[in-house]
């Protein structure tokens, strides 16, 4: 009976589930945007949002009920009557003895039981196999096997041993065991020496890379979001990629972080395709700075040397132990205008920057990402995407000079919007549409007369005279907890 | 008919009737209804002050949306399709519906047909109260309950009120055929309603048929929706107690309790019965029907329990959804920002468990006692006496005991396992970052320790579980020991039979309670953790008056506010009377308090002084005495270095904090007279990029959220508009669906450019009801919105807000 009508519950259930799962989005949505909805008086928006998924889920739990009910009613009414016709069966029989109460009470159990197993069956057996089936579904998603796979000799003990469970395990009881330092000596290539305190960059040791798409294509949801681009970069050459939004600069660099995978063409990486192999190879020397980047619940320290872990706990400070040249850390916050921040925080490195460093202010989260970044060693190459959004343009065209001369000798690709910064590139490419339109030196390309590239030179000129100097404007500062007006100055 | 007693409400009296309606409903207090007076008298005189069409519904709306804000409930309008108008009706109330009559008619004239009962022609409003016999539905259509002017209730046919509200389109459809925002009924279909009503006469139907006349009527409007009806809502949040009755909790638990037992009595009964039988041994065949009917009764009960468990089961999990929504829109916002994605979602997943643990948990209990109450009485009736009841006693006190220490290491279970899914949500949103970031050897550092951990508290739970589950077998074997082992005992068949079948029972019910304990532990846990959210919802901002004003420093309050100029202090009375509506209260206070300094700009739309704010946690004020004043129509760029505190200064401005002090006034009102909600209606901000939010909804929704929600076709023709002149037109032209595809995490993905311009689309679109219609914010706020995009697409956003904004505040970089 249960399993006659389980593929009828079974589908309402999943229809239920659907409805609940509604309803927990719905709440994880008005957690997450909690901002939004205050800043717009969303609420009422929200509750009947909610309300009317609310009344679905009630509706399809009343139909999911009413069915239980009616197969629990049907199975119960075939259970009395086999224990009646038992029952009287056995007294016909044998006439009334002691055995009867015995009977009486296994029939009894039977009723209960029978339901019992209908509602493990039907209720319990639906959502334990769908759990079960998602749960294997990530259990066998291995880490990358084409990462498995990655060996050339001078990289493999540490690409190895992160995809393999048991290794990786044997070589966290190993620095545990108190071998450690030879542990992190095999697992960190050679480190360049404590010459990184002065003001010169950490320059990398080995060779920039070069770059060449080929007719690299890429389509997401069925729309084509690169198209034909091709291009190459020299090792060591800096490149800036300007477009209107939207126009794919972001997924040309996901391109080179593995995000996505070209659809049509090749991109080669120091002449070989870039796939899992190289692919990891090429990210063991990537320094990234991008909005997109991960700050961790967590010190500020910890944040700092993500990129270079402790291999085991020591008596000496955290960013010793990494393996950091010592006052690498130190360099890099001064470099990236973190003591400001320093001096605001109340426990100094060791505070705590909340679940997603949400306590941090937009820029205060560029200027660390970037001081993170900047601890990387061996930077081959360095991808910068709207490395320093929420920064004053004084201390964007700072900072990024400091990037260049700090990875003055890899390849360097950023992707801004700031086309002002721009000019003292080698090499400006211009995205529009998926399309790779224009490719020189920003000086050629802003003398081209009808260019793409001196278009939005122009126009970012004009919106700044508009903001600079236009007399319906109210100018004012905010500096020291105070505001006060600044005057219009002509740009 | 003699009684010729008007029993619709004039548009006039329309907050009146509200306040009756809600009083009636119990949403709100006779002693807050009378405090609410002064409120009425506000927003009647603001009735006064804007010229209204007396008969068009918009404006009754308005004039509902201002009576229900002063009063601390909610009014939702709602459209029924026409052709269920009539079984929606019967479960809509409380509600006000608006039948504006036909023609000329006026509210009160004297019905000009025979058939019709005097004054359900209107216009004007019906108080609905809501159905009588709803829950026990007869043939024939339920009577509907009103609540005339007179305070007397009245019963009304719901047909007859269907009729009075579908007949309103023959005469109202032209009328209001082109007014926005009412129910859209083409002049095509209302010369139809009019022909067939006059068609119906000539055909000589009889009046009284009212049946056929109605059906006949109904017809051609069959996908016709019927607007014009307002549902009263209580506001969310408030105690809890009120909560659970709200929610009719008892009514099933009531009916499930009784159900069960009952069927334990009757299934003892059937015992005793067959137990005679067998040991009289008479098998006498009118014993044994009586048996069986007895089993056959059984039936139905077992049926009627399942359904109240279900009902229970699902108004359960509908109060607590809603309080928990409730409570987490009225969370403070720091705490969510603190908190980040990882343990909210934590929490959103507890509140799941918390509402299946509750539901199972509470029945098993229930269920457990009612058990152990019945086998207390058939024990001592047993073969031990009461001894044996004692020890049953003694017993359930022990499983109690186990089941507390089970509690504790759940507790410390709990905490592990939301400990590694915060890790485990962490390491997911940071996937990529790891990916690129990290050796690959250092990937999985740490996890193993936590593990570790979460196993060794797992044994322990599961071994008190294990515990917990053979006292109650353990229960079977002692108390057949003592059976066996009691010298005191009576050994006659009968009474050991009743002793055994107690026995049996109390076990039954100390297995049920083993598990319902273990769920409600459980229950209790997520409970705690959730705590703060449904808290939260207590203090919900309802109304003007009621606002939190636990954040205020009143040292600090008091030491700015002697530093105001007499002028202002002077002002400090009117601003404290509550006005739900600021356009009478800038009468009243903004005009006398602010009189503007010559060479000053006069009336200011937002008006700061010394506004100080510190984070918590930090050391030091971010802002320190922070002055500004706004004027209507002015456009303001507001720079500064990272971390200089320009969001936070956003943030104050917009209401979503509360400044230490310093006195912020807009509109020339203060945060406590306007309340959070009407701030936030008024001073519309755009959040930045990073704590901004693209919902898991429709387009629709996420450009129009800061509307009444759903929209009408006007305020899909301003969204579209607006998409436009941003330069999104080409995106909504390549999405399937339009303005109906689902975006946000599961559905179609934007790129940093079209969020950033949507988010700015929200908050031009945003508006709050208005007399003539939906009204924009005086202010809006954009926290670096634009840095997204690049110069072009800047330059055209900046031409739209600027053509669109009244009055704009700009943080940006240029």
């Amino acid at each position: 009976m249960p399993l006659l009508a389980l593929p009828l519950v079974r589908e309402w259930d999943l229809r239920l589930r659907t409805r609940a799962a509604a309803l927990t989005r719905c709440r994880f949505d008005a957690l997450a945007g909690h901002a939004p909805i205050r800043a717009h008086a969303a609420e009422r928006s929200v509750r009947r949002q909610h309300e009317a998924l609310l009344a679905a889920w009630a509706c399809d739990h009343r139909r999911l009920a009413t069915a239980e009910v009616a197969v629990d009613s049907l199975l119960q009414l075939l259970l009395t009557v086999l224990a009646v016709a038992l029952l009287l069966g056995h007294l016909a029989r044998h006439g009334s003895d002691g055995g009867v109460l015995l009977l009486f009470y296994w029939t009894m159990c039977l009723c209960e039981l029978g339901p019992a197993l209908a509602r493990t069956t039907a209720a319990r057996y639906p959502p334990l196999r769908s759990t079960f089936l998602r749960l294997l579904e990530s259990l066998a998603a291995r880490d990358d096997p084409a990462l498995a796979r990655a060996g050339s000799p001078a990289h493999s003990p540490a690409a190895r041993e992160g995809c393999r469970p048991e290794q990786e395990v044997a070589a966290a009881a190993r620095s545990r065991a108190g071998s450690g330092e030879k542990a992190r000596r095999s697992a960190l290539p050679a480190i360049p020496g404590p010459a990184g305190t002065g003001l010169q960059p950490l320059a990398p040791a080995t060779a920039a890379a070069s770059l060449r798409y080929a007719g690299v294509g890429v389509h997401m949801a069925g729309q084509a979001v690169l198209d034909n681009v091709d291009f190459a970069v020299a090792p060591g050459e800096h490149v800036a990629i300007v477009g209107p939004s939207g126009a794919g600069k972001s997924t040309l660099l996901g391109l080179l972080l593995g995000w996505a995978a070209a659809a049509a063409g090749r991109l080669l990486v120091d002449g070989e395709p870039l796939s899992g192999e190289t692919l990891a190879r090429l990210q063991l020397g990537t320094a990234w700075v991008d909005p997109a980047v991960r700050l961790w619940s967590g010190t500020l320290l910890a944040n700092l040397c993500y990129g270079v872990p402790p291999l085991e706990q020591s008596a000496r400070p955290a960013g010793h132990a990494a393996g950091l040249p010592p006052g690498a850390i130190g360099h890099a916050t001064r470099q990236a205008g973190l003591v400001d921040l320093l001096a605001a925080l109340p426990a100094g490195l060791q505070s705590d920057l909340g679940d997603g460093g949400c306590l941090l202010s937009a820029g205060e989260g560029q200027r660390l990402r970037f001081a993170r970044a900047a601890l990387a060693r061996q930077v081959r190459l360095a991808i910068l995407d709207e490395p320093f959004r929420g920064l004053d343009r004084a201390h964007r065209r700072h900072l990024l000079a400091l990037t260049r001369r700090l990875w003055a000798g890899a390849t360097l690709l950023c992707a801004t919007h700031d086309l002002a910064e721009t000019r003292d590139f080698d090499r400006v490419v211009v995205l529009a549409g998926g399309r790779l339109v224009e490719d020189a030196s920003p000086a050629v390309l802003a003398a081209r007369p009808g260019s793409l590239y001196g278009s939005l030179l122009a126009a970012e000129e004009a919106v700044r005279r508009r903001l600079g100097s236009d007399p319906t404007w109210r100018r004012l500062r905010l500096a020291a907890g105070r505001l006060s007006p600044t005057c219009s100055r002509p740009v | 008919m003699a009684a010729r007693q008007p029993v619709l409400w004039p548009p006039e009296r329309a907050a009146e009737a509200l306040r009756a309606l809600a009083e009636r409903a119990g949403y709100i207090s006779a002693a807050s209804a009378a405090c609410n007076a002064a409120c009425e008298r506000h927003a009647e005189a603001d009735d006064a002050a804007v010229p209204l069409a007396p008969a068009d519904p918009a404006a009754v709306g308005y004039r509902l949306e201002l009576a229900a804000a002063a009063l601390g409930c909610e009014v939702e309008p709602v459209t029924l399709p026409a052709s269920e108008a009539g079984p929606l009706l019967s479960k809509a109330g409380p509600a006000l519906i608006w039948l504006p009559g036909r023609g000329s008619e006026r509210w009160h004239a004297p019905p000009q047909r025979h058939d019709e009962r005097p004054g359900l022609s209107g216009p004007g409003l019906l108080a609905l109260i809501g159905a009588s016999g709803a829950r026990r539905p007869r043939r024939g259509a339920p009577r509907l309950l009103a609540l005339g002017p007179d305070r007397r209730v009245r019963r009304w046919r719901a047909a007859s009120v269907e009729e009075a509200l579908c007949a309103q389109f023959s005469a109202a459809a032209a009328r209001a055929a082109g007014r926005a925002g009412w129910a859209a009924a083409a002049a095509g279909t209302a010369r139809a309603i009019l022909s067939l009503e006059d068609l119906l006469t000539a055909a000589g139907v009889a009046p009284r048929r009212r049946r056929a006349r109605s059906a006949a009527l109904r017809e051609p409007l069959h996908d016709t929706e019927i607007g014009g009806i307002w549902v009263l809502r209580p506001a969310p949040g408030g105690s809890l107690r009120r909560e659970i009755r709200a929610a009719r909790l008892p009514l099933p638990a009531a009916a499930f309790l009784g159900a069960h037992a009952a069927r334990q009595a009757l299934s003892i009964l059937s015992w005793w019965v067959l137990g005679t039988v067998v040991l009289s041994g008479r098998a006498d065949s009118a014993r044994l029907a009586a048996w069986a009917l007895l089993l056959a009764t059984l039936l139905p009960l077992r049926a009627a329990e399942l359904r109240a468990a279900a009902a229970f089961a699902s108004r359960t999990a509908i109060a607590l959804e809603r309080r928990l929504l409730a409570g987490i829109l009225c969370l403070d916002p720091d705490l969510v920002r603190r908190e980040g994605p990882g343990r909210l979602l934590a929490k959103v997943l507890d509140g799941e468990a918390l509402e299946l643990r509750l539901v199972t948990g509470s029945q098993a209990l229930l269920v457990a006692l009612a058990e152990i109450a019945l086998a207390v009485p058939l024990l001592a009736a047993g073969a031990a006496g009461w001894r044996h009841a004692a020890l049953l006693m003694a017993w359930l006190g022990l499983t109690a005991l186990v089941a507390r220490l089970y509690w504790r290491r759940r507790g410390r279970w709990t905490a592990a396992r939301l400990a590694l899914t915060r890790q485990l949500i962490e390491r997911m949103l940071g996937h990529r970052t790891r990916r690129v970031q990290r050796p690959p050897a250092a990937w999985h550092t740490g996890e193993d320790p936590d593990l570790d951990r979460y196993l060794d508290r797992s044994r322990a739970m599961d071994r008190l579980a294990a515990l917990l589950r053979v006292a109650a077998r353990g229960w079977l074997l002692v108390s057949l020991a003592a059976l066996m082992l009691d010298p005191h005992a009576g050994r006659a068949t009968a009474r050991v039979a009743v002793s055994l079948g107690g026995l049996l029972l109390a076990g039954r019910g100390l297995g049920k309670l083993a598990a319902g304990l273990g769920d409600l532990a459980e229950a209790h846990l997520a409970w705690r953790s959730l705590a703060p959210i449904l808290r939260a919802a207590r203090s919900a901002d309802r109304g003007p008056r009621a606002e939190d004003t636990g954040a205020f420093d009143p040292a600090g309050q008091a030491a700015e506010t002697s530093d105001q100029t007499a002028g202002q202090s002077k002002g400090a009375e009117p601003w404290a009377s509550p006005g739900p509506s600021r356009s009478a209260a800038v009468d009243s206070a903004g005009g006398a308090a602010f009189a503007p300094a010559p060479g000053e700009q006069s009336d200011p739309v937002l008006f700061a002084h010394q506004l100080a704010y510190r984070h918590r946690g930090r050391p030091g004020a971010v802002l320190r005495g922070c002055s500004l004043q706004v004027a209507r129509g002015e456009r303001l760029l507001l720079t500064g270095d990272s971390g200089s505190g320009k969001s936070t200064l956003a943030s104050l401005l917009a209401g979503l904090r509360v400044p230490r002090s310093g006195v912020l006034l807009l509109d020339g009102l203060d945060r406590h007279t306007l309340g959070a909600s009407a701030w936030h209606r008024l001073a519309a901000a755009v959040p930045q990029l990073q704590d901004n939010h693209v919902f898991s909804a429709s387009l629709a929704f996420n450009l129009l959220m800061g509307r009444d929600w759903p929209p009408d076709a006007a305020a899909l023709a301003a969204a579209e508009a607006v998409c436009r002149e941003l330069g999104l037109g080409p995106l909504l032209d390549r999405m399937p669906a339009g303005f109906d595809q689902p975006v946000g995490e599961a559905g179609w993905q934007l790129s940093h450019g079209e969020k950033g311009r949507l988010f700015v689309a929200r908050a031009l679109l945003q508006a709050h009801p208005g007399p003539t219609g939906p009204l924009p914010p005086l202010l809006l706020i954009l926290d670096e919105s634009l840095a997204a995009l690049d110069p072009e697409t800047l330059d055209r956003t900046l031409d739209c807000v600027l053509r669109r904004a009244p009055t704009l505040i700009l943080i940006a970089h240029p």
